[in-house]
């Protein structure tokens, strides 16, 4: 905030540069690329993940992190389809409200044991993403609920657009969830840039010593934190289940390290306090675009690992090496690996 | 002055389990005023600063802040009465810009959302009552150590400040950011604030404080005005002892050459040459920025050097990494003492084994642990260092100690060349003069020392040969003879820091 | 975060202690089912492969970092080696000499694989949770690849024997792991590497300005993980007699946990090989109790995930705890009073 650069940092000029010549590639090899259903597909399907990275953003920034959220994301949904489907209502406002309402309790669940481990956070929720995915699994089902048991009120939101655009095999629209995407975005931009709570969140970040001086209270900002990741895990996860129109009890959870990477790509600091909405953004896209599109240059899916790995190893070579640079210049000595 | 006194401890006493920290202490703090706290380490005057500002609650005695008596305080009333504290780190974010360091803690008091605007404005309200030019949208990563502290200060000006203690604030300023540090001070003290400094940095602080307050085990030996204070009458009354210092004199008859630099060039270095003969201390003296700490740690290897020579009792080396360094027989007591000196976390005996563990080897190639625990032993008799066993923490000894740990450990490598860089920081004065015989002990048998300081007594009693550090060059190298000259303290002092401003600013205050 | 190393240190002697009360109520509840030959067979079999693993973990967490890749890494090698085995690479090799290249050079690329996150953590400077974070995907990417998800059956009988292999009941596996793991901790405890180990993961600052190399030490460290995951996978497929991606990947958080019960201090600097051990056969008696209770796959991942916590919470508390526990002692008058320190 109030940086000099309030334009764009390079880091984001590279992986734009680099989505850009990405998908010329791709459209030359294949120009099924360019199709407006594939363009409206790609965007549909990862809004999920951006809402997610949007709260991944917020942790990471806080000196965290956390790879719950996908387990989060599941037990919220699950919750919220188990409710309605035995309640026999059919409001999708209510399944969202459940989901995001579970969410939270989740997330905070995650900031109480942050703040009162203090270990390192991703060990902490590497071990509530098991529990939470595992409760969930024991205690509250693990059926799969498919189209046919589901209410009505999910695939018709999970298929409805914004408008509708004329091609060869019929209509095509622009998916509502990208609404979600940029109410995650500005309610993210909201928080941290024009909050005090956010501030301390971004200062905490930076020293935790230095704001609890200032007379914050590090374990509210993590339960802010925490429990806004938690709030749009829970969102994703209506999302993903709307468009899939199906409850499975083991779908989303594995996938966490993907928006991991996507994140850091995108400039995010894992020791944190520093990180861009936009970032974030186009480093979880590049990821998506990579995994989902690399069928289109001939590959099969199993490649899109190879690929997405290479990039972040590439994409985190990169940067250390310069702070390692910047840091032999200052002769500043680091002080961990 | 009869006004009301700001601040007032009244028979304040502090115990901690085992300890009696502050003693029946009356303190009195004037409004526009500039105090200084001296005292070694452990003598009181963190303490007291803590109490002041709620951090700690005193065992007995009472507070008066502005008139209004407490029996306790906390950190958030101490605040809303306008007393700050300045820690030696700043507490600022690195990653966020000066200006939002400087409104944070107003924004945080007052609103609950925040906006650019807002923020621009409380920061350059804040920079203009004491009139500086700082560039707010610079990260605090990208600004200096003189930038980030005036807005430190701010800061604490944001949230109208009234009483504003600052822990040691020159230590890593250069010669002008002190000189605007100082006309700050200047400046806040006419409007009225008060300003309590600790600092062991007389030369600087006695410039603008009226008042100096020394600490002793606890009691507060005195209030005494800076007019009248010396650095010899300090270190009486911080130690109760008049501590003479044996001078050091240089008793090797034929000069042998152990170390020789030629035109070293590295980062923050342009062109360094010296020498280093064998009964030498060499002192190396210079403002901060000047490149001195950057040359210890090029004869260490950890700021290689990119052209010019080094040579090792005849030998050219090529110093590529600390390893090598030790293998010539290069050592360095780094100025941060607990996290580049030290693993404090470990015991006596790990400390003082670490930098020879390759030495330390069994027939069969293990590690020998009773060699280990023989030279622990060693070094804890040979140094005197004051320790329940050597399987203690070396975290719980004093800083006097821990220092004596830390050149055992290097002595055990048989060093050809031994730098220090500021050993006797945040030492009590017996240990200092302890160690000062250890130095010169380890002159006479043979190892050539650098030694890197600020403090003019701990040259001139220490060093047989000083040279002067300047923009990473050597602007000047003072011999025997001229170290012994009339008046060398005043030149010296000017060589390091601002003796001869004192006068100017007596005259505008 | 100042976080408190001292209090992992007195984990092995409470571990133990945990340990044999375990043992005495598995007997008491499971009885035959869990001390039979059988099981304790079986137990037996798999423990070598999640052991390795365990070490692995254990050097990185010593180091103060961690490192995600190791199970990729043996997997792949594992994948090599199976190609290898079944001739489908390096055909012309004569059927003898194929166990030999096969368990060679999985340990070689294992090895490469290790050290190259070590190049990436030494020279580039990344941090180790992201280095490896990436090799982890770039490894199973590559695992991917090659086999595109099937299963590569088909190894010489010669390779399948030794996985089964026992001497006096005792799996081959398992002596061998416990050779690796006494090893282990011979090196840690008693060479100056290993010393020199403890002291950059417990500040790599001071270490550097103790005229260490850090450096090298990161390197090595990270090429050893490599070579334990080299003998994990190699053990696993000779195990299940077929290499397939995927194969251990909940031995992941496993690992974790082992190494947190284990009493290695994730900061750096701190723990003893004896406690994995330890730990390791605890983890294992717990596996096989809930395949004897017959608990689903849910069940158990919620169980390891609370697994993590309660431990980390009690290692947290463990002094509160200690003091309860004493006040509790002396009110029963099983403890004498002493004097406050």
């Amino acid at each position: 905030m109030l940086k000099r650069h309030n334009g764009i940092t390079n880091t984001e000029m590279a992986l734009f540069a680099i989505i850009l010549i990405y998908s010329i590639v791709v459209g030359v090899v294949n120009s099924g690329f360019f199709n407006i259903d594939t363009q409206f597909d790609i965007i549909r399907s990862s809004s999920y993940v951006m809402v997610l990275a949007m709260g991944l953003l917020v942790v990471m920034l806080s000196g965290g992190i956390d790879i719950s959220f996908m387990a989060m994301a599941l037990f919220g949904s699950y919750t919220a389809t188990k409710i309605l489907v035995s309640t026999g209502s059919s409001s999708i406002l209510l399944a969202f409200a459940i989901s995001m309402g579970v969410g939270i309790g989740l997330g905070i669940i995650n900031a109480l044991l942050v703040s009162w481990l203090r270990l390192p956070p991703f060990i902490i929720t590497l071990g509530t993403s098991n529990l939470f995915h595992g409760v969930m699994a024991t205690f509250i089902g693990a059926k799969t609920y498919g189209g046919g048991r589901l209410p009505p009120s999910y695939s018709n939101f999970g298929s409805s657009t914004l408008f509708k655009v004329h091609t060869d095999i019929g209509d095509v629209g622009l998916s509502t969830s990208i609404l979600f995407v940029l109410g995650a975005v500005l309610l993210t931009y909201f928080l941290i840039y024009r909050t005090t709570v956010g501030r301390g969140i971004v200062a905490l970040g930076n020293s935790e010593e230095a704001t609890k001086r200032i007379g914050y209270k590090p374990l509210l900002l993590r339960i802010v934190a925490y429990g806004y990741m938690g709030l749009l895990a829970g969102c994703a996860g209506m999302i993903y289940v709307c468009q899939v129109n199906a409850v499975y009890p083991d779908k989303m959870v594995g996938n966490e390290l993907m928006v991991v990477a996507g994140v850091i790509i995108g400039g995010v600091s894992i020791s944190g306090g520093k990180g861009r909405i936009l970032g974030a953004l186009l480093g979880i896209f590049i990821i998506y675009l990579l995994n989902s599109t690399l069928i289109f240059l001939g590959l099969t899916s199993s490649w899109n690992q190879l690929f997405v790995g290479a990039i972040l190893i590439i994409s985190v070579a990169v940067t250390s090496y310069q702070e390692k640079k910047k840091n032999q210049k200052h002769l500043i000595f680091n002080a961990s690996i | 002055m009869n006004e009301e006194p700001l601040l007032e401890f009244k028979k304040i006493n502090k115990y901690f389990t085992g300890v009696h920290a502050l003693k029946n202490i009356d303190f009195r703090l004037d409004r526009g005023s500039v105090h200084c706290l001296a005292g070694e380490n452990g003598s009181g005057k963190s303490t007291l600063v803590k109490i002041a500002s709620g951090v700690y609650t005193p065992t007995n005695g009472t507070i008066s802040l502005h008139g209004t008596t407490y029996e306790k305080l906390n950190p958030g009333i101490a605040m809303s009465q306008g007393v700050h504290v300045i820690y030696q780190d700043l507490s600022l974010f690195e990653h966020m810009s000066l200006a939002e360091n400087i409104a944070i803690s107003k924004i945080h008091r007052d609103e609950k959302f925040v906006r650019k605007s807002h923020i621009m404005a409380i920061a350059e309200k804040q920079i203009s009552k004491i009139g500086v030019d700082l560039d707010l949208h610079a990260t605090v990563r990208e600004s200096s150590m003189g930038n980030r502290q005036i807005a430190a200060i701010c800061r604490a000006l944001a949230m109208d400040a009234k009483i504003l203690f600052m822990d040691e604030p020159t230590t890593a300023l250069t010669r002008q950011e002190v000189d605007r540090l100082l006309d700050i001070v200047v400046d806040l003290k006419r409007s009225g604030l008060s300003i309590v400094f600790i600092s062991h940095k007389l030369d600087e602080i006695l410039q603008v404080s009226d008042i100096i307050t020394v600490f002793r085990d606890g009691n507060k030996v005195g209030d005494f005005p800076a007019g009248e204070m010396t650095a010899k009458k300090l270190s009486f009354y911080m130690t109760g002892k008049d501590v003479a210092y044996p001078k050091y004199q240089n008793s090797e008859t034929k000069r042998q050459a152990l170390l020789q630099v030629r035109n070293l060039k590295a980062n923050k270095l342009s062109d360094i040459s010296l020498d280093v003969n064998k009964g030498d201390i060499v002192g190396v003296v210079g403002l901060l920025g000047s490149g001195r700490s950057e040359f210890a740690l090029s004869l260490f290897g950890l700021n290689p050097a990119k052209s010019g020579t080094i040579t090792l009792n005849g030998r050219e080396c090529t110093i590529a990494n600390a390893q090598v360094a030790k293998e010539y027989g290069i050592a360095l007591l780094p100025e941060d003492r607990s996290t580049q000196g030290l693993f404090l976390q470990k015991t006596v005996c790990e400390n003082i084994s670490s930098a020879m563990i390759d030495t330390l080897a069994e027939k069969r190639g293990f590690f020998d642990w009773r060699k280990e625990r023989k030279i622990a032993e060693e070094g804890v008799k040979s140094m005197n260092i004051k320790t329940p066993s050597i399987a203690t923490l070396i975290e719980n000894l004093s800083g006097g100690n821990q220092q004596k740990a830390a050149i055992a450990k290097w002595i055990r490598t048989n060093p050809t060349i031994l730098i220090m860089d500021s050993p006797t920081v945040g030492i009590d004065i017996g240990s200092k003069a302890e160690i000062y015989h250890v130095i010169q002990n380890l002159a006479g048998s043979g190892i050539g020392i650098i030694l890197i300081s600020d403090e003019v007594e701990e040259i001139l009693t220490n060093c047989n040969k000083v040279v002067v550090f300047s923009n990473g060059k050597v602007s000047k190298t003072l011999s025997t003879s001229e170290l012994h000259e009339a008046g060398i303290e005043k030149r010296l002092q000017e060589l390091i820091s601002l003796g001869a401003r004192r006068k100017q600013y007596a005259e505008k205050a | 975060m100042r976080y408190e190393k001292k209090t992992f240190e007195k984990n092995p002697t409470s571990l133990s202690c945990v340990a044999i009360l375990l043992l005495v109520v598995f007997a008491i509840v499971f009885g035959r089912a869990m001390y039979s030959g059988r099981n304790l067979s079986s137990m037996a079999f798999q423990m070598p492969e999640f052991g390795f693993v365990t070490l692995g973990m254990m050097l990185a967490f010593l180091l103060g970092g961690i490192d995600l890749s190791i199970i990729a890494n043996a997997n792949l090698s594992g994948i090599l080696a199976a190609h290898v085995l079944t001739g489908q690479w390096l055909p012309f090799i004569p059927e003898g000499m194929k166990i030999p290249v096969a368990i060679i050079g999985a340990i070689l690329v294992s090895a490469a694989l290790g050290s190259f996150n070590g190049l990436l953590i030494t020279r580039f400077g990344a941090p180790s949770l992201i280095a490896t974070l990436g090799t982890m995907t770039l490894y199973a990417g590559i695992g991917m690849a090659i086999t595109g998800g099937k299963s590569i059956v088909g190894f010489p009988e010669a390779f399948t024997k030794i996985g089964i292999a026992s001497i006096a009941g005792v799996p081959i596996i398992f002596i061998m792991f416990i050779i690796v793991a006494f090893l282990m901790g011979l090196f840690l405890e008693r060479s100056r590497l290993g010393r020199k180990i403890y002291l950059c993961g417990e500040s790599p600052v001071a270490s550097l300005f103790s005229g260490i190399h850090n450096d090298r030490i990161i390197f090595i460290v990270f090429t050893m993980i490599g070579v334990l995951a080299g003998l994990s996978g190699l053990t696993i497929i000779s195990r299940v007699n077929s290499a397939k991606v995927g194969y251990g990947d909940a031995y992941l958080l496993q690992s974790l946990i082992v190494c947190v019960i284990g009493g290695i201090n994730p900061l750096g600097g701190r723990g003893r090989t004896i406690g994995i051990v330890i730990a390791v056969i605890l983890m294992q008696m717990l596996s096989s109790s809930f395949t004897i209770m017959q608990l689903s796959p849910y069940a158990t991942k919620m169980i390891w995930g609370l697994m993590l916590v309660v431990v980390m919470g009690l290692t947290r508390e463990s002094d509160r705890i200690r003091r309860v526990f004493r006040r509790i002692s002396e009110k029963v008058g099983i403890a004498k009073k002493r004097k406050d320190c």
